[in-house]
């Protein structure tokens, strides 16, 4: 868990689209054995199908978190920071029914953290990476548009962001600034900031040749109605493919941070968080881990499947225009 | 209407291009798309201006309207009403184009945005030239769409681009093109990513509309049928350069240039026995990189002599008609020319024999 994926976005674009997504995630022992006998799994049909359950699963997973946490305060829940008086500490899952997922190494209660926390990450994830998307998006159809000096120079700035490692940067702000959720934005956007920039310039170089953008020049329209009006309208499919993506990643780095310590102050919980705390009792008690990675794990991936799913969509939508 | 080239007053005409070259720097060298190119054109006139691809056609529609990439060296001038094109502020140059001048462009799959309303793209012309109201440029928009031709123009407004077909999207360009009532439309090939049956009503409707609001138009194309009956005078061009030009008619019955010949004879005739072998230019388009002096048609000219290959032949009037000129040493028709052609055979067997 101490290594961060970096939410560059151009790699997760390579990555071959036919590769079958979500381990196992799509495949129901019903339909293995159902499609098993007249037809291979790596079949065009059957690998579609497969995927497609694999997005109704995240769809259903994200949902299901998001779900909560934004609905966190309506639920049966203890408070995330009071100790639970009837369980001891670390007491299992499923030990009763109004604590399923047990306590923490305080006594607290898990679930609660749990939602609490995903509420948490997920604001993190969802402020940097809109924050990202905006001023990334932005620098990308400027310099895409206007080519020249200013993206020669913009250009180097970006690749010497990417070209430093994610986590290094990562701590480097946050050991700079405060200890709260503010400088955990700060630091994720400006890492998301050059991914976004860079799908954004490659799309409006190509968007820059077709010919509804002569027209719009042919009808007397400026430059910036042609950059923000006619060409950023194009970009949004691509670009929510990306936040998925970048949002996936997010989680990821947010709890890393929080891993390392540099992440939310508790006792706020928050899922990497939770893995650090539950790191000292990794023997007696490993639920204490493997629920929150797990929840971590599945999130992320729920991003990604949906993520490179819409992505492909869209791809396969350019053809027909 | 006396039109012609360099005997009308400059001042009097619509649209004056004199000596307009566009040259773009290229790994492979300086790529000469338009060389010294100049025409008059009139209220209310049609130009036709044909040539294969690669003859410069569109980059010279392109550069009128400052259309060229920001790599492209344009040098002449581009008059249109006595303000000098070329030289405007990009703002003042934004106030013409479109309002006075528009374009339609040869793609209609392309050339409209694909996440933009139909009526959201023809009110874009209106609201920014004329400082319509949303209201009136949604009443206007149904009736330029209704005045293209387009049915239930009303819904049409919420369609997106890709609910259309080919040929309704065209009329939603042109519709757009001529939102601002323009008094130049320059159309660069409407139709050729058209159907056969689609490009005589899109041909159709530029003539309607033509004739209604008087505007000058000037119609691209590399197919001469397309000029025939619509433009008034024709123009055609080989690599980047006006190899004749004149009076339609004129053209047509007594061309003096050999690739005008050439592409006359390549229109196939529909009254001509089947599996008549079709007339070709042999040779590929010439390559205009870094070219070297001479006539850009010598190397798949049937009469090309020395002189042709070394020496640019001059544009120069036909002796009883002044309108029509063309640029060659030995124009069809003449001695000259049947000398040449003869020299040229005797060569062929020389060489083959």
């Amino acid at each position: 868990m101490s290594r961060v994926l970096p939410p560059e976005v151009p790699s997760s674009e390579i990555e071959d689209p036919s590769d079958p997504v979500g381990p196992d995630e799509g495949r129901s022992p019903i339909e293995e054995g159902g499609l098993g006998l007249l037809t291979t799994g790596t079949t065009g049909a059957g690998r579609r199908r497969r995927r497609r359950v694999a997005v109704w699963l995240a769809v259903g997973w994200l949902a299901l978190v998001i779900g909560t946490a934004l609905l966190a305060d309506l639920l049966p829940l203890e408070p995330y920071d009071r100790i639970v008086r009837s369980l001891p500490p670390r007491s299992p899952i499923g030990l009763r029914l109004d604590e399923p997922l047990g306590t923490d190494g305080f006594g607290r209660s898990m679930a609660s953290r749990l939602v609490y926390g995903a509420r948490q990450s997920l604001l993190i994830a969802v402020v940097a990476a809109s924050l990202a998307g905006a001023i990334g998006t932005v620098i990308g159809v400027v310099t895409g548009y206007m080519r020249g000096k200013v993206d020669e120079t913009v250009g180097v700035l970006l690749d010497a962001l990417l070209a430093f490692p994610a986590l290094v940067l990562l701590m480097a702000i946050a050991s700079i600034g405060r200890r709260d959720v503010t400088t955990v934005i700060v630091a994720l956007s400006v890492l998301g900031v050059p991914g976004f920039a860079r799908v954004a310039r490659a799309r409006t170089l190509a968007l820059a040749e077709r010919e509804f953008v002569m027209t719009a020049r042919s009808m007397g329209a400026t430059t910036w109605r042609i950059m923000f009006r006619e060409i950023l309208p194009n970009l949004m499919p691509v670009l929510l493919s990306v936040m998925l993506l970048v949002l996936a990643a997010f989680i990821v780095a947010e709890g890393t941070l929080s891993f390392v310590g540099l992440g939310v102050p508790p006792p706020q919980p928050s899922w990497g968080g939770m893995i650090n705390e539950g790191r000292q009792s990794l023997r007696v008690a490993p639920q204490l881990i493997f629920t929150p990675a797990v929840c971590l794990v599945l999130t992320v991936m729920s991003f990604r499947v949906v993520g490179e799913w819409l992505g492909d969509r869209l791809d396969a939508g350019e053809g027909g225009r | 209407m006396s039109g012609g080239n360099g005997s009308t007053d400059p001042a009097a005409a619509l649209l004056d291009v004199r000596g307009l070259s566009v040259r773009f720097p290229t790994p492979r060298g300086l790529v000469h798309a338009v060389d010294d190119v100049s025409f008059t054109l009139e209220t209310g006139e049609t130009l036709g201006i044909v040539g294969e691809s690669g003859s410069g056609k569109s980059v010279l529609a392109r550069s009128i309207m400052r259309l060229t990439p920001s790599t492209a060296m344009t040098s002449g001038s581009v008059t249109f009403l006595g303000r000098d094109l070329g030289a405007l502020a990009p703002r003042a140059a934004r106030s013409v184009w479109g309002r006075d001048v528009a374009m339609v462009f040869q793609n209609p799959m392309t050339s409209l945005n694909p996440v933009m309303t139909i009526g959201r793209q023809l009110a874009e012309p209106l609201r920014l030239h004329l400082r319509s109201s949303k209201r009136e440029a949604r009443s206007r928009s149904v009736e330029l769409l209704r005045s293209v031709g387009v049915p239930e123009p009303e819904r049409r407004l919420d369609a997106y681009p890709q609910e259309l077909s080919g040929g309704m999207r065209q009329r939603v360009s042109i519709a757009m093109a001529i939102a601002c009532s323009p008094q130049l439309l320059l159309a660069d090939e409407p139709t050729t990513a058209l159907d056969v049956t689609i490009q005589r009503q899109i041909l159709d409707l530029l003539s309607d509309l033509q004739r209604e609001t008087h505007m000058a138009m000037v119609l691209i194309t590399h197919d001469l049928g397309v000029v025939a009956g619509r433009a008034r005078r024709v123009m055609v061009m080989y690599g980047g350069r006006v190899v004749e030009t004149g009076p339609t008619e004129s053209i047509f019955e007594d061309q003096r240039h050999p690739y005008t010949a050439c592409l006359l004879a390549a229109v196939p005739r529909i009254e001509a026995p089947s599996h008549t072998r079709l007339a070709v230019i042999p040779g590929r388009p010439v390559d205009v990189v870094d070219p070297s002096p001479g006539c850009r048609f010598a190397s798949r000219c049937p009469r090309a002599q020395p002189q042709c290959r070394h020496e640019d032949p001059p544009l120069r009037p036909v002796p009883e008609r002044p309108e029509h000129s063309y640029a060659c040493f030995f124009p069809v028709g003449s001695a000259e020319d049947r000398l040449a052609l003869e020299r040229h055979a005797v060569g062929d067997q020389a060489r083959g024999g």
